[in-house]
């Protein structure tokens, strides 16, 4: 979307064209990333933001040690 | 007078020495095992479990990581009847949903989780347990998700695991926290896309801003105009809703009313967005005019963001509420015709049914007792401290605790129709019932409306000498750039972080109103046992040899009876071994320790009258209004004791710091009336402010009548004051009584003690004052930029920059709020 403002600073020129090709190309990048959130949202993503956080302070040395409880 | 008695202390160790468990100071009672100090057994149990399991180097490593840590967990005994349920088929059937291979998916509550430590513990299950085959631990919400093969491993073992290490397991009931996650996820999603919506209609007014015109270079700017018609169509249409809804129902509300008053603040939100969503449509279909495109979808994104905020503060307190454990076991052990017995629920029993209740375990029905004699603890129901003697024929209540025999009752109601299900029942209804109370915000919103539509009259007349069209851009531009954002936002997002910083300390408050309520409180109403008391029976007096003491606990230590806990307590550790004990149920204990012979019990059942200063002692103590005990060695007299419900120790100068803010406390107990009055004066209450003898619906009778003319505060714990909760302006429960019960008051507290509630006064004044200075900065911005319309100053690009500038003001003030500190945390 910075291509607006640089269509502004060629005001004098005769219209930028490529302009109407390139705002509606940025909105469909855009709706492309409110896809993707939405996305993110419905598979519970933000659903807890705190405990992952906190899960790459652990390790994963104990996989291959024996098991006390059986 | 009131004073626990500290048991010895061991020389070696510092009362101020770290606990090897939890790092709290160890005091005077020290708990020594293995070389190491603990605070408390439940401390040393888990610690001993963690180092048996080979857990305990990651465990308090992984733990040293997180400096969030607050208390770890001490050990719990699993209840019995939650664990029973967990492997029925029925639980199965009803709150586990089918995974591939065969497994099953369940979600538990598990109380006591809170660091880096936790997550790692409570995830090391699939290595731990054959059978589990994924967990994974959600922190803040405490909910464990767990797949395991109901083949391979029952559920209950699992939470049994969890409790070795301190973790309370409890089926998660499904369906309500669905719901609200469903409508958070919405809000959410809501939220990102109004918030993509104006981040493009902005960089397309960026254009405008920097001089696009329609006049020098017409294909490009319409198409720019469109465009962003376009967006704030998509984002009116489907964010703005949220607003309109509401205050089309406050509009409707005020219609039917025919009052001003009943207008919300949505109105005045509402009106902004729709007048300068139309005006800019129009000034691009005809191609004249002003457009506001990017500050009504910027102001429609803030807003929805503080909502959103709002909800989520919200969830963290009601999911706690979810937690709303089963106070009555969904379980009990039905006597069948053929004289075995058959674990059934507790819905499926019939009248006349016989259920047995073993000691230790909750009465799952109201019935009649028809075979056994025994003691019941009823403080869940009536708040009374002492245990109740029961025999044959005596009706028993529903959540009662069994204490020393078996028990047989006949059941006469079940479920919501017993006495604390009716009571539950109320309290359910009155939390679905109440109307959410008007925030002050909301309050104001009528009187808004009302001064936004003067001044657009007067803007419109000033503009008239320049022009119609003139004066109908000043109306525009003073409709936008007053449309009440930073307003909004204040209350909800100050109410939201106060929320969030109180839960960070155990404090959960559900409903915000309770910030509003808090500081303008008039008259305290505070429960006795649990709230001002420790609710629990301790050794209060005491007369005789320290020797006896141990003897005496020794032998009760055998006993599950409040009393014996509470000469355990007293007792020094390591105590020597007791043999040939015998109870005698509502009388005492006599066995053998170490080749003597020593009674615990009744005065009247040791019938022991040297020497007679310690029988004096015990009259003494009878005379105080405490539960004498008499301990007998070899037959002859050797220790008094006097056992009470201690006060706590930080009661007294609450009740001053009550009195210093000019509060009026009042005391109300189920407790008999001369326990009342005692603990009454011990606090220096007047007499006529000390009520005993208060059954539970008294207790909301008495807080309904305070309240119609203070606004009143009710703190208590337990069943017995959950109505009473429910009808004051706050209700707030402390710690000691049952989770389950605590849960269901508007605001409750994770910690026992006075302590939380003078953090829940000093934390809503400092709430209420972020609010009301956010409101004051709002109204300042909005008086100056309704003038400044007036005047014909405001551009759109005024507007743009105006507006998300005061909006960001609000929140650096409401964010900024000092309440709630976190150095009290993890008290």
């Amino acid at each position: 979307m910075g291509n607006a403002p640089r269509g502004v600073s060629t005001l004098a020129l005769p219209p930028v064209t490529a302009l109407f090709l390139l705002i509606p190309a940025a909105l469909l990048l855009a709706g492309l990333g409110v896809l993707g959130f939405r996305w993110a949202v419905r598979s519970g993503q933000y659903d807890d933001v705190r405990t992952p956080a906190l899960r790459m302070l652990l390790d994963d040395e104990d996989e291959t040690s024996p098991k006390p409880n059986g | 007078m009131i004073d626990t008695l500290s048991a010895p202390a061991e020389p070696t160790v510092a009362p101020d020495t770290p606990c090897a468990h939890c790092g709290l100071p160890v005091t005077d009672a020290p708990v020594l095992q293995h070389g190491h100090a603990f605070c408390c057994t439940g401390c040393a149990v888990v610690f001993d479990a963690l180092s048996q399991a080979g857990l305990d180097g990651s465990y308090y490593r992984v733990r040293a990581l997180d400096t969030s840590a607050a208390r770890p967990a001490q050990a719990v005994a699993p209840d019995a009847h939650v664990l029973a349920e967990m492997d029925t088929p029925r639980f199965l059937a009803e709150e586990t949903t089918a995974v591939e291979g065969g497994d099953r998916r369940v979600t538990l509550f598990v109380d006591g989780v809170h660091c880096a430590a936790c997550v790692w513990l409570a995830e090391r299950l699939p290595a731990e347990l054959d059978g589990v085959h994924a967990a994974r631990l959600d922190l803040a919400a405490a909910r464990l998700t767990l797949t395991f093969d109901p083949l391979r491993v029952p559920l209950s073992a699992v939470a049994a695991w969890l409790a070795r290490f301190g973790y309370d397991a409890r089926p998660a009931r499904q369906a309500a926290t669905e719901g609200r996650t469903a409508a958070e996820r919405r809000m959410l999603t809501k939220m990102g896309i109004a918030w993509a919506l104006a981040g493009n209609a902005m960089l397309l007014a960026f254009a405008f801003y920097s001089g696009l015109s329609v006049d020098t270079d017409g294909g490009l700017a319409h198409f720019a105009r469109y465009l962003s018609l376009a967006l704030a169509t998509a984002s009116v249409a489907y964010a703005g809703m949220e607003f309109f809804r509401r205050a089309w129902a406050s509009i409707r509300f005020a219609w039917h009313d025919r009052s001003l008053a009943r207008l919300h603040m949505d109105v005045p939100i509402s009106l902004g967005i729709l007048v300068g969503y139309a005006q800019s449509a129009w000034a691009t279909i005809t191609g004249h005019g002003e457009v506001w495109f990017d500050s009504i979808l910027v102001l429609t994104a803030a807003l929805l963001t503080s909502r959103y905020l709002q909800l989520r503060a919200r969830r963290l307190a009601g999911e706690a509420s979810d937690r709303l454990l089963a106070l009555v076991p969904a379980l009990a052990r039905r006597v069948e015709h053929d004289g075995t017995e058959a674990l059934v629920h507790a819905d499926e029993l019939a009248h006349d049914d016989r259920v047995l209740v073993q000691p230790g375990e909750v009465v799952p029905v109201d019935g009649r007792v028809v075979e056994g004699a025994s003691s019941l603890d009823n403080a869940v129901l009536t708040g009374e401290s002492r245990p109740e003697a029961v025999r044959s024929g005596e009706r028993v209540q529903a959540g009662a605790t069994n204490l020393s025999a078996p028990l047989v009752v006949a059941v006469e109601a079940t479920g919501d129709a017993t006495r604390v299900g009716q009571l539950l029942a109320f309290v359910r209804a009155a939390d679905a019932a109440r109307a959410p109370t008007a925030l002050l915000a909301d309050r104001l919103g009528g009187w808004f409306v009302g001064t936004v539509l003067i001044l657009a009259a007067a803007a419109f007349l000033l503009g008239l000498p320049h022009g119609p069209d003139v004066a109908l851009h000043r109306v525009v531009a003073l409709l936008v750039i007053s449309c009440p954002c930073a307003l909004g936002m204040a209350t909800p997002l100050a109410f939201a972080v106060g929320a969030g910083r109180a839960a960070r300390t155990g404090l959960f408050v559900k409903r915000e109103d309770a910030f509003e309520a808090l500081p303008k409180t008039t008259a305290v109403v505070l429960d006795k046992t649990g709230t001002l008391t420790e609710g629990r029976m301790t050794v209060v007096e005491t007369a005789g040899s320290a020797e006896a003491l141990a003897l005496a606990a020794a032998l009760e230590r055998t006993s599950l009876h409040p009393i014996a806990r509470a000469v355990e307590r007293a007792a020094p550790p390591n105590l020597p071994n007791a043999t040939d004990v015998t109870a005698e149920a509502g009388s005492g204990l006599s066995g053998w320790v170490g080749g003597r012979f020593v009674q615990v019990g009744r005065p009247a059942w040791i019938a022991a009258s040297d020497p007679q200063s310690l029988a004096d002692a015990l009259d003494r103590f009878s005379a105080d209004g405490l539960t004498p005990v008499a301990v007998a060695v070899d037959g002859r007299l050797a220790l008094a004791l006097g056992l009470g419900d201690a006060l706590r120790p930080e009661a007294p100068a609450f009740l001053k710091r009550l009195a210093r803010d000019g509060r009026t406390a009042y005391l109300l107990s189920g407790d008999h009336p001369s326990v009342a009055a005692r603990v009454g004066a011990a606090l220096g209450l007047p007499e006529e402010r000390v009520l005993g003898g208060v059954s539970p619906e008294g207790k909301r009778a008495f807080v309904e009548r305070l309240a119609q003319t203070e606004t009143v505060a009710m703190v208590g714990d337990g069943v017995n004051d959950a109505a009473a909760l429910q009808a004051a302006h706050v209700g707030v429960s402390v710690g000691g009584g049952a989770l389950a019960a605590r849960m269901a008051a508007p605001v409750f507290a994770l910690h026992p003690g006075l302590a939380p509630l003078e953090r829940l006064f000093d934390g809503s004044a400092r709430v209420m004052g972020a609010v009301r200075a956010g409101l004051a900065l709002s109204f300042a911005y909005n008086v100056a930029g309704a003038l400044a319309a007036m005047a014909g100053l405001v551009t759109p690009l005024v507007a743009a920059v105006a507006m998300p500038l005061s909006s960001l003001a609000v929140i650096g003030i409401v964010i900024g709020q000092r309440s709630f500190g976190r150095a009290t945390a993890g008290s």
